[in-house]
Order: C-alpha cells, then structure tokens, then sequence
C-alpha cells in the first residue's frame, strides 16, 4: 500500500542520499519505510566526538503532520536525553513543523548533542554534572562514546558490558 | 565599443562585482574616454584588480578619484588624457540572468512542486482539484497538505506565524 507518509518518507530517503548532511546517516529497515535505523556521528569539539549512536525513528500515517519517535538505541548520558533512549527535544514535540524531514530531524539531534538545554533536564544527574562538574560529565561522556561503538551485535555488547571493569 | 584586451591578468578567474548603478568612464582603443551608464545593469564582471577597487568605492560613478579635472557627474568627459587616468577597465563583461515568470516552488510540506498534485492527490489520483493556498504570511502550500497540517495546529509551517489564509487557486 501506498500511502502520503510513505512517499513523503522515500522523499525523504532519497533526500539524504543526494544531500547527505555531515555526521548523520539514516536508512528505512528493509521490509518497512516506517521504521527507519540511524547513526549520529559525535559532533567534534564535544565529549561526544567520535561516538557513533544508534537510534530509531517510527513514523505514523500521520507524519509529515505528526512528528515521528526518536530513540536512542545507543546508550546516551546527556541532559535531554531519557534512561530508555527517548529525547527531549522541542522540534519533536510541541515544536513540530510538517516542513522537517529525516535530515532535519537527525541534524538537529546532532546540534542537541552540541548544545544540551540543561534547563529542560530528561536525565536530571547527567544535567546537574554539565551545570556544575563539566570535567565529571565529559568522564561520563567519554565512557557512554566507548560503550557506542561496542553495541554492533547485542550479543557482543552484552558480553562486552559484562566484562568492562565498573 | 571595442576594448582593449592585452593584459595576461584578464586570464586569471574573474572578480564578481556587484556595481551600483550610475556611470563609469573607460578608455577604448583610441583612448578616448566613453562613458558607460549602468544604470540597468545588476552584475558585472570585472577582471582589473585596480578597477574593482576603485568601483566598489565608488557610488555611483567609477572616475578616477585623484585626478582634479576628472568629472564626477554622469556627463562624457571626451577631453581626458591617458595622463589623468588612474586605471583602466580593459575588459568588461555582462552578465545575464533570466527566470521562467512561473512558480516552480516545491511545497515544504509533501515536497512536490506546487504546479503538480500534491502526494496525496497524486496517490489517489485526484489532479484536477488539487489547488495552492498563500498564506498572509505569503508562504504557499498544497491546500490539501495545509488544510490536513492546521488541524493539527493554526501556524504556518515555515514562519510559525498564525495561518490566515490570503487566497487559494492556481
């Protein structure tokens, strides 16, 4: 079946493959366009280089008009960013434009990762660290950006988180 | 007008100068000086790095600042000698835009040009109804992607002010 979100969603994949936006990738799972994997690249010049974050975007029927649910699949130690992956972000709630698509979406988390609104905490300790320990939550940081690139296989980073030191 | 065209610096990636309108003076083969009025030109190329200089400066008209008998109105001054220039615009170059006078604007919303159906029209097959609705905000979309997004919420997608619809049609 063909819907409106669908074809705006193959749109939106064909967007990002002619106009790939720097450090974000995302691609629709192969047997459904509403269930799309990504991957941020940490932004340089933050605790978060060279992190590669896993996440998920679901779309509706609804969308473009309704926005889809982001989460990070990857584990995530950020102020907006909630313990099961889910991120506050205003842009994907009551900040909602029809005019934004996958690229625009994933850019903005990427800026999110930038600049975190510790105003708005999702994840109150990693908040009250970058408000007032700023060497604490980059250690914290730095550990979460090794955990990324551990998670390939769910296997392997199970394993692997086992036998990490604590 | 037949320019001089002699120096190796011409062969170097040209300056792109926006001038102002009003009057420039160049000397042609002969050296006499010819004035150019550009007041109808918005682009010009201009390759002498002396020139440029002198015409970004400039306000209007490009006579060489110096000089005491130059003009500094838009009239011909014929009785100027190679002496009294400053500089020399060897090469001169216009530049040309033009556009189809027709939309061709994408609509933000399904991304589909507006001059064609929107996604869902095109789905359903529907291409006579599918009209474009302005915005007072002058923002234009699809009606039927506008109509299905104000349900949601009363504000134009791009500049989130409140949507009051200015007209609808082709």
């Amino acid at each position: 079946m063909t819907t409106t979100a669908r074809r705006r969603l193959m749109r939106d994949f064909k967007r990002l493959q002619d106009d790939p936006p720097v450090g974000v990738s995302g691609a629709p799972t192969d047997n459904n366009i509403m269930l799309w994997n990504a991957v941020i690249f940490g932004p340089h010049d933050t605790p978060f280089e060279d992190g590669t974050f896993k996440l998920t975007l679901v779309f509706t029927e609804e969308y473009p008009n309704k926005p889809p649910t982001v989460r990070f699949v990857s584990k995530m130690f950020h102020p907006n960013v909630y313990a099961d992956g889910g991120i506050c972000l205003d842009i994907l709630q009551n900040r909602w434009s029809p005019t934004y698509d996958v690229s625009a979406i994933l850019t903005s988390i990427q800026s999110l990762l930038h600049d975190p609104n510790p105003n708005s905490p999702a994840n109150n300790e990693a908040a009250q660290l970058f408000r007032e320990n700023k060497r604490e939550y980059e250690k914290r940081v730095q550990q979460i950006v090794q955990e990324s690139w551990l998670d390939d296989s769910d296997d392997e980073s199970e394993q692997n988180k086992n036998e990490e030191p604590k | 007008m037949s320019l001089i065209n002699e120096s190796p610096v011409l062969n170097e990636p040209s300056l792109y100068t926006k001038l102002v309108p009003g009057v420039i003076n160049v000397l042609d083969k002969d050296e006499n000086l010819n004035t150019i009025n550009i007041n109808n030109l918005n682009k010009v190329n201009s390759v002498n790095e002396g020139s440029t200089k002198e015409l970004k400066s400039s306000t209007g008209q490009a006579n060489c600042l110096d000089c005491p008998n130059s003009s500094k109105t838009s009239t011909v001054s014929s009785n100027s000698t190679k002496k009294d220039t400053v500089f020399t615009l060897k090469k001169w170059n216009l530049v040309a835009m033009w556009s189809w006078d027709v939309e061709c604007e994408v609509c933000a919303i399904c991304r589909t040009p507006l001059m064609d159906s929107c996604l869902k029209c095109q789905t359903d097959n529907k291409h006579e109804d599918c009209v474009v609705v302005w915005g007072e905000c002058n923002h234009s979309f699809h009606n039927c992607c506008m109509s299905q997004w104000i349900k949601s919420r009363n504000l134009c997608p791009l500049c989130q002010s409140e949507w009051h619809v200015q007209r609808i049609g082709r």
